[in-house]
Order: C-alpha cells, then sequence, then structure tokens
C-alpha cells in the first residue's frame, strides 16, 4: 500500500519493515514452540508402570499379608520348613525357596489367587533377627523385580512354644526343642517366650 | 514510531510486532498455567503421607504380637504370677527391640513399653490331656466349672480330637453342651452345642449350634478333614480350624445380631454339660472377678494367669506421630 | 505495490487526509490487535481459574484424607482404651501458591465437616467433605505446610489443623 510518488526512503523503510515483520514472525514461533514443550507424559498416562497401577497393587499386597496374619496363615507359611533337607517344603531344584511357583500352604494359595492370575510376578522374603542384626531367607523367588515393584510387609511374633508344620500340614517338634542348625530362624533369647519378632515381606510387579 | 508524517506504512509495522511481542508473553503464561494443570495431575496420584497408614497398621501387629507372647507365656502350666509377668517383661522387651529394628529399616522410630504394673491378673482354667473327656476330676458329666460372677473370659480354645467317634451325632439326645448360666433368673442361659454329622454332602462334619436369650438358635457347620483327628473350636475367637463361624460371632442380618460368647447374660456361671460326649483339650482365661471355689472339682488346677496387659506404643516418622496404650486382651469376645 | 521512484503522483491526490488516513490505519490495527490480546487474556484467564479449582481440589482431597487418618487413629485408641491417644498428627507440605495464587484452608463443622480452599487472585472456593467421627474444630490457615493434629485439652478430643 505503499502510495506511489513516496521518496527514496520508502526503500530502506522496506529493510526494516520486513526485518521487523520477520522478528515478529520468530518471536511468535519460538513463544508457541516454547509452550508447547510444555506438554509432557504424566504419571496417569496409560502404561503398565502407571500410578495407579502402583498403588492398587500395592493395596492388593497388603490385603492379602493382612488375611494370612489373621488367620494363621502366614505363621504356617513362616514354619513350613523342612527340618532335615533344609528347606522349605516341596521345594523343586536345589535352592531353598519356591521358584516360579507358590507354596503348597494356605498362604501359597492365597497369594496364588491374588496375584498369578492378574499377571504379577512376586518375590517373599522372611527378615529375622540374628545377633549379627537383620538377616533375609527368601521364600519365593520368580525373578528380577521391574523399576515399578511394590513392597508390602507384616511382622509377626514367633514364641518357644510354635511348631514347626510338615509337608502335610500337620504339626511337629516346638521351637524350642530344635537345634540350633535344624531351623533357619535362631531364637533370639532363651530365657524367656519369645523365639523371635520375623518380617514377611511381598515385593511384586507387574509383567 | 517512525515519523508519523511522511511514512505510514512503518506504524503498521511496529504496531504487528509489539502485538507479537504481547501475544508470546501470552503464550508464555498459558504455558505457566499448563504446567500448573500437569503438576496437580502429578499430585493427585501421590499416595498419602509415607507412615500415615503404618501407624495405625503396626499398631495392630504389636497388638497381635504382644498377644501371642501373653498366650504363650499364660499357657505354660504350673508358672506362678510373678514368674509370668517376669517372662512377658522380657519378652515385650524384646518384641519392641526386634520391631523398632524392623521398622527403622523402613525409616521409621518405634518403641514398645510394659509397666508390669499396667496389667489385669485372671484365672486360668484348662485340661491338657488329650485323650480325656471334659468330666470334672470326680468324673461327674454335668458339673460347673466357676462360680457365678459378672466376668469377661477370653481365649475359650477347645482341640476336640477324634471327632467321628467320641462327639455325639447329629440329632442325638445329649450333645456336649457349654453353657454360660444366669443362676438367678432360671432359664436365662448362652448355650453352645457340638455335635458330629457323618451325613453332609461333601463328607463329615462338624455341627456346633448357639442359643441365647436375645435370638433364635443359629448353627454353623464345618467340614472336617479325612483323618485329620483333631478339630480346632475358637469358641471366644469364633472359628473351626481356623475358619469363621458365623454363629459364635456375628450375624449377617439386618441388626446385625451378636452371637459372642455370653451374649444375653449378665451374671453367668460356666458349666458343662454331656461332658461325656466330647474329648480333647480345652482352655480359657477369666478375669480377677472370676472365681472358682464353689465351683466343682477341675482336672488341672486352675493357674493363676494375666488376664491382659496394656503396653505404651510410639511411632515416628519425620512427618506422623502416633502415640497411644494398646490393651492386649487377645481372644477377647468383642463388647 | 512498490512505486515507481520517478512517480511524480503525491498523497495528496488521493483527496484523503494524512491525518485521518492515519487514525484509520493505526485505530484500525490497534483494535484488532487488542482485540486479540483481550481475547488471549481471557482464555488465559479462564484457564487459569480451572486449573485453580481443580489443583485445590487435589490438596483438599489430600488435607481431607489427613484428617480422616488422625480420626482413624484416634477411634482405634478410643475403642480400645476408651480414651484418646496421647499423640497423634500427621504433617504435610503443599505448594505455597497455586497457579501465581495464595489460598487459605479452612475447617467447617457441620454435618458433614467440609474442609473449605479459597484462592485470593482469581476467586475460587472449594468444598471437600470428609467423614470423621472426631469433632473437628474450626479453624482456618493459609496454604503450605499443613499439620493436622488430635487436641485433648479440652473436654473432648478435637482433630485441628494448623501451618506446621
Amino acid at each position: 500500500m505503499v502510495t506511489s510518488g513516496e521518496n527514496a526512503a520508502g526503500d530502506t523503510r522496506g529493510q526494516a519493515l520486513t526485518l521487523e515483520a520477520l522478528t515478529a514472525a520468530i518471536l511468535i514461533l519460538a513463544a508457541i514452540g516454547f509452550a508447547l514443550q510444555m506438554t509432557a507424559v504424566t504419571p496417569l498416562s496409560a502404561s503398565t508402570s502407571s500410578q495407579h497401577v502402583e498403588n492398587q497393587l500395592q493395596s492388593s499386597s497388603q490385603g492379602v499379608l493382612g488375611s494370612a496374619a489373621d488367620s494363621g496363615a502366614l505363621h504356617e507359611a513362616v514354619l513350613f520348613w523342612n527340618t532335615t533337607e533344609q528347606e522349605f517344603h516341596n521345594v523343586s531344584g536345589d535352592e531353598q525357596f519356591y521358584r516360579s511357583g507358590a507354596p503348597s500352604n494356605d498362604f501359597g494359595n492365597a497369594t496364588d489367587q491374588v496375584f498369578s492370575d492378574r499377571n504379577v510376578a512376586y518375590n517373599v522374603f522372611v527378615h529375622y533377627q540374628t545377633e549379627d542384626g537383620v538377616e533375609t531367607q527368601q521364600m519365593v523367588r520368580q525373578g528380577e523385580p521391574s523399576d515399578h515393584a511394590v513392597s508390602a510387609s507384616r511382622t509377626i511374633e514367633l514364641t518357644d512354644d510354635h511348631r514347626i508344620v510338615k509337608k502335610d500340614g500337620s504339626l511337629n517338634q516346638t521351637l524350642s526343642e530344635l537345634d540350633d542348625d535344624e531351623f533357619y530362624i535362631p531364637q533370639q533369647d532363651e530365657d524367656n517366650a519369645h523365639y523371635n519378632l520375623v518380617r514377611v515381606e511381598v515385593v511384586a510387579w507387574r509383567i | 514510531m517512525a515519523n508519523l508524517g511522511s511514512n505510514r506504512r512503518s506504524d503498521r509495522g511496529q504496531i504487528i510486532l509489539v502485538a507479537a511481542f504481547l501475544l508470546a508473553v501470552t503464550f508464555v503464561v498459558l504455558a505457566l498455567v499448563v504446567n500448573s494443570a500437569i503438576f496437580t495431575e502429578n499430585l493427585a496420584t501421590r499416595d498419602d503421607v509415607a507412615g500415615s497408614h503404618d501407624a495405625l497398621d503396626h499398631r495392630a501387629e504389636v497388638q497381635a504380637s504382644v498377644g501371642t507372647a501373653l498366650t504363650s507365656i499364660n499357657n505354660e502350666n504350673g508358672t506362678d504370677l510373678s514368674d509370668k509377668k517376669g517372662n512377658l517383661s522380657k519378652s515385650i522387651d524384646n518384641i519392641s527391640q526386634a520391631g523398632g529394628l524392623h521398622q527403622s529399616t523402613q525409616g521409621r522410630l518405634v518403641d514398645v513399653n510394659w509397666d508390669s504394673s499396667d496389667s489385669e491378673e485372671g484365672v486360668r482354667i484348662y485340661q491338657n490331656n488329650a485323650s480325656r473327656n471334659f468330666s470334672s476330676d470326680s468324673r461327674d458329666d454335668d458339673w460347673v466349672l466357676t462360680d457365678s460372677g459378672n466376668f469377661d473370659v477370653r481365649n475359650f480354645q477347645m482341640n476336640i480330637t477324634e471327632p467321628e467317634e467320641e462327639l455325639f451325632p447329629l440329632g442325638g439326645s445329649e450333645p456336649f453342651r457349654l453353657v454360660a448360666n444366669d443362676t438367678s433368673d432360671g432359664d436365662i442361659e448362652w448355650n453352645m452345642t457340638v455335635e458330629y454329622d457323618g451325613s453332609l454332602p461333601t463328607g463329615e462334619g462338624l455341627v456346633v449350634n448357639v442359643d441365647h436369650p436375645n435370638h433364635d438358635e443359629v448353627s454353623c457347620t464345618h467340614e472336617l478333614e479325612d483323618d485329620a483327628g483333631f478339630v480346632l473350636l475358637d469358641v471366644t475367637g469364633a472359628s473351626i480350624d481356623g475358619e469363621s463361624c458365623h454363629a459364635l460371632s456375628q450375624l449377617q442380618d439386618e441388626d446385625g445380631t451378636p452371637m459372642w460368647f455370653g451374649e444375653g447374660v449378665d451374671e453367668y456361671q460356666i458349666e458343662f454339660q454331656n461332658a461325656d460326649s466330647i474329648q480333647g483339650t480345652y482352655s480359657f482365661v477369666g478375669d480377677d472377678s472370676m472365681s472358682t471355689t464353689g465351683a466343682d472339682d477341675h482336672p488341672e488346677d486352675p493357674d493363676e494367669a494375666i488376664y491382659s496387659v496394656t503396653v505404651d506404643y510410639e511411632f515416628y516418622t519425620s512427618q506422623v506421630a502416633y502415640e497411644t496404650d494398646i490393651r492386649v486382651a487377645p481372644g477377647e469376645v468383642p463388647s | 505495490m512498490s512505486p515507481s521512484l520517478f512517480d511524480r503522483s503525491r498523497p495528496t491526490d488521493r483527496s484523503v487526509s494524512v491525518a485521518l488516513g492515519y487514525v484509520l490505519v493505526l485505530g484500525i490495527s490497534t483494535i484488532l490487535i487488542s482485540g486479540l490480546l483481550i481475547a488471549g487474556g481471557n482464555f488465559v484467564e479462564d484457564n487459569r481459574e480451572r486449573v485453580i479449582d481443580s489443583e485445590m481440589k487435589v490438596i483438599g482431597n489430600h488435607i481431607a484424607g489427613n484428617m480422616e487418618q488422625v480420626d482413624r487413629m484416634v477411634t482405634a485408641s478410643e475403642d480400645n482404651m476408651g480414651d484418646g491417644p496421647e499423640r497423634a498428627h500427621i504433617n504435610q507440605s503443599f505448594q505455597r501458591l497455586v497457579t501465581g495464587s495464595s489460598y487459605t484452608v479452612q475447617v467447617v463443622d457441620g454435618d458433614p465437616p467440609q474442609v473449605v480452599l479459597r484462592s485470593s487472585d482469581p476467586e475460587v472456593t472449594v468444598h471437600v467433605n470428609m467423614t470423621v467421627q472426631t469433632d473437628v474444630e474450626e479453624r482456618t490457615v493459609s496454604g503450605g505446610k499443613i499439620s493436622v493434629y488430635y487436641d485433648d485439652s479440652g473436654s473432648d478430643g478435637k482433630l485441628v489443623i494448623t501451618s506446621a
């Protein structure tokens, strides 16, 4: 819209105008580019590692442990030990713990029902007290946990008159009658009823 | 602005530039707003403060652990009260120290303390001989175990051996009956019968019937495993072999009618009837209002026992604190 | 559109005065562009209010959750011992500003008790219900670090909220 007849000043002005228009365009584009980078993947985006999945897995793990502790199944699982072979009952393979399957007791049935049907793998640890601090015995190992595994724990008390459980579920000797090397959990203190305080930990993750 | 007079065109260019600048500022502010929205979504997914649920969960664990130790100590026959208290005090110290160690690996400070004067004393009545029926020392089949009084009883457990042979079959006239009898008023009593039923579709079972003044009789059935040889009946804990029995706890009707031991009677004495129709061991602990001076002879002398203890529980994390007393009385009936 | 430099026609041929032309061009473009900016500003403000609303809802729900948890701790002690705990509190840090605006948190007793959050700059109010069995004390605190604790110094125990 330059009116014809403008003097030579319009020439240089044209370049300045272009420059200003270009600057304006670059400014807007840069601002839009900056703004678009603000959108991001949030923890609620659907994926196997979504926060909701983790929270739900935590709740169901806690629930399984709680109901097992109330019904006595957790005590039975911790005491489900073969004193001659120094391993849990019905373990396949060379290790002391269960691989890929669940223990063949009520606690194993419960975890099987809650986890295996839903494509969740889990490891179970038993933490117990020794003179040198807290040591760990693995009960179930189904693999290496992913980055988004959750952990739930339950503490139970073992007393001297609790009994080792045999393969068929019946009761055997009391803990105080056992020798030191027959059971993986040592007696913490001899002159009272307390045998040991044990923490059962379940680590679960979605596969 | 360029010279207004001669070159109007330049004004437009610079207005466009200013407008572009202001729009860019708008976009940046929008970006801040969107950033806040994303942060909000993130905040919404976060779990509650770490340890806030565990303060309460661990309280239940401590209650259960101390209860386990208390039951084990009470079951030691022939020890007197001060021995039991000393044993319990050391056990609780061990539990506190071990529990504190476990919890400290998760970043929490937990302490459990017991002052041995903080306890209720009681009496434990029991029979340890698993091949004997529930009759009194002088072989009476209907006998009275305690004096009449307003007392509480907890952890009433029966280990019934050889149920197929010893229990009375269903429909028989004289099944074993446990009675909480209010002697002041003739018919008022809470009672429970235990019978054997060999005709269940799935095999053989145990039938428990409970009756009390405020409700009709209710029964529950438990299937026996083959060749089990024994059944564990927890009267105050309302379970048979670990499986819960609604006839001993609470019905699932509109009012949630309670059926617990001693429901419907205030003052009572505990009686066994047809004690030859059952065999095994039994044990229960009563508080200090329970006495046995006027009762029939027990097969084993009642022991001094600890009825309940009150421990001091502390739970601290950097953001949560919970300090309270916990009264531990394992197997007590809800009031 | 480039004028021939050798053209000799002058602007005055167009019989439009300089001032009017100037006013028209400048005015129209200013009006158009400021219209664009006002619309943009309103858009941002609208979205800001929405984000503040959802942020305060999230914060309010967290605070209500903490109060319900402390209430559960208190009722557990009361059911077991007949008396409340000696101490029960939960602290949590929230952001001090929601999208650039400060806010206040108020606990209102009622049926049901509520946590009310109000932001100051765009005035947005959010109500969150909570279910508690213990009494609550009515109090207003500013956003930021919030502590919910059980206070049994009075005749009945109460849940109190305070800035930590």
